[in-house]
């Protein structure tokens, strides 16, 4: 037992959120936007995701011609997704001091860069991009708990606003348990620290929250996990993740409108 | 970096920047010739950093800036300068350029001696007799187009004026008495450090100089002028030179440095007020 009461008898979590209750999730379009006239690669555009204390940018190439290094990758029938995860040794409470002198990304980020290469290579509706590469660079500049949803959920804001073609939008998010019967969604370090936890993602799912439609996409778990929770878990997953897709659909809207504006 | 223009164009656009007797003709983004380009910043936004700075150029290139304030024991055989290059850290990375490469470290240094240069002489991180704040500045390039260092300056410039240090509540005299310093749980204090702004000038023929330059204008200039400049003193040293493309590099007027020290005078002074 930790010595933290995760769950009090009010319902109310450490940080004062209820259990199903999401963290505040703000995304925002920025930086060469406002220059886009200037802007000689206006494609490039930076998307800043900010869910609860999760800072992360993503920025997305292409899709564009391969360089010189990289056209042995080249596919003739469809295009080649590239992602690139950098956790910033200032990302944390503490400062990070890399062991390996070349900073190549350690195991935990390359597991999600493969995670999420493997997930976004089926959403990209990659045939109709032949010959072409997409760049995906992911920079976390500050994280607090279930980052690898932040990941993939501003990764998906991001091919939304670049207009790459995708079948569907992705959203995630995180589940913990606590006392093996209450769930929690959207974990902060604390909870995910102590607490079983994992992170799903789903696809589909319509705005109305209609839980049937969604097709779950990846599943993780952290570690042992008893499987008799397992149907809680999804739930509550799933409609966290039906309610995200809600809250980007409308973010994203406005976005654009914004940018619109802007342009005339 | 990406071949923009062709032969041709080059040629073109430097005999146009060249020729043009009354310095009325517009750069190729239609700025001025001492015109910087539009920054947008947005100052202290991580909050697990002591300091921080995001701060966006015009064309697209965008630099974050952290700072972390960390306490160090202090060996006290060491001498200022080798002291202050600990107390000091800079990180740069950027994401098209791989570790380690001279570019980078060139540019880390460019950083570090403008900060540290400035320190000597003032205990602004000492805390007691044994214990010093150390400063581990990361920087952050993304999506860079042009040689970043101007804008990298002033974002670590901003940054390091809204860094914010922990109070110190136990002694500061503890080379008698053993003990560990303690801060205040809440309070933070302000320590300006001061630190110069790295101004990058490409010269262009004769008399052309060109504050701010553009990867298109890198490729074109015969040199390019590092200056650094701080509030009160106006540019001081080190001057650098440093060379971006193979056809058009050449020696440079000496005439030429007065005229661009003036220029940066002019135009420091209008960051700063700005700033």
């Amino acid at each position: 037992m930790s010595r933290f009461e995760f769950y009090n008898s009010q319902g109310l979590r450490i940080d004062g959120r209820r259990n199903f209750e999401l963290k505040n999730f703000e995304s925002s379009l920025t930086t060469t936007s406002n220059f886009n006239n200037f802007s000689r690669n206006s494609q490039s555009s930076t998307t800043y995701l900010q869910m609860g204390q999760n800072k992360i940018l993503v920025n997305i190439d292409g899709p564009k011609e391969p360089t010189n290094s990289n056209k042995s990758k080249i596919d003739q029938d469809k295009a080649v997704l590239d992602i690139n995860i950098n956790v910033t040794k200032f990302s944390k409470v503490n400062r990070q001091v890399s062991t390996n002198n070349n900073n190549s990304p350690d195991k935990q980020t390359q597991e999600w860069e493969f995670e999420i290469k493997r997930l976004f290579e089926k959403i990209i509706i990659m045939d109709s991009y032949p010959k072409s590469i997409i760049n995906i660079a992911v920079t976390v500049l500050q994280q607090d708990g279930g980052i690898l949803a932040s990941i993939i959920n501003c990764v998906s804001i991001a091919l939304m606003n670049n207009s790459i073609q995708i079948y569907d939008i992705v959203t995630a998010c995180s589940v913990g348990v606590v006392d093996q019967m209450h769930y929690l969604l959207d974990l902060n370090h604390l909870e995910e620290q102590f607490l079983t936890s994992g992170t799903i993602a789903v696809v589909g799912g319509s705005p109305t929250q209609n839980v049937e439609d969604a097709n779950v996409c990846l599943l993780s778990f952290n570690d042992i996990f008893p499987l008799d929770l397992l149907d809680g878990f999804m739930m509550a997953g799933i409609k966290g993740c039906c309610t995200l897709k809600d809250i980007m659909v409308t973010q994203v809207k406005a976005m654009n409108i914004n940018k619109l504006i802007e342009i005339q | 970096m990406n071949v923009l223009f062709s032969k041709s164009e080059k040629s073109y656009f430097r005999e146009s920047l060249i020729n043009d007797d009354s310095n009325q003709c517009l750069r190729l983004d239609g700025r001025g010739f001492k015109q910087m380009r539009t920054v947008e910043y947005s100052p202290s936004f991580l909050n697990n950093c002591n300091g921080s700075t995001r701060m966006v150029s015009q064309d697209g290139s965008e630099v974050i800036v952290s700072c972390k304030v960390q306490l160090l024991e202090v060996d006290t055989k060491l001498d200022e300068a080798s002291l202050l290059n600990e107390l000091i850290q800079v990180d740069l990375s950027i994401p098209s350029i791989d570790n380690g490469s001279k570019l980078l470290t060139q540019m880390e240094d460019v950083l570090k001696e403008n900060i540290v240069q400035h320190l000597k002489g003032t205990d602004k991180l000492k805390v007691t007799q044994k214990y010093s704040f150390q400063l581990f500045i990361d920087i952050l390039a993304i999506n860079c187009n042009t040689y970043p260092l101007g804008l990298i300056s002033l974002a670590t410039h901003k940054t390091l004026k809204n860094t914010l240090f922990p109070v110190l509540m136990s002694q500061d005299d503890d080379l008698m008495v053993e003990q560990v310093p303690v801060f205040h749980d809440h309070d933070m204090k302000l320590i300006e450090i001061p630190c110069s702004i790295t101004f990058v000038v490409a010269i262009v023929g004769d008399n052309v100089l060109l504050v701010d330059p553009s990867e298109e204008e890198l490729q074109i200039a015969d040199n390019c002028l590092l200056l650094n400049y701080i509030e009160g003193k106006k540019v001081v040293g080190p001057v650098r030179t440093i060379q971006f493309n193979e056809e058009y590099s050449r020696s440079f007027n000496p005439k030429i440095i007065s005229e661009a020290l003036e220029l940066i005078n002019y135009v420091g002074e209008e960051v700063y007020t700005v700033l």
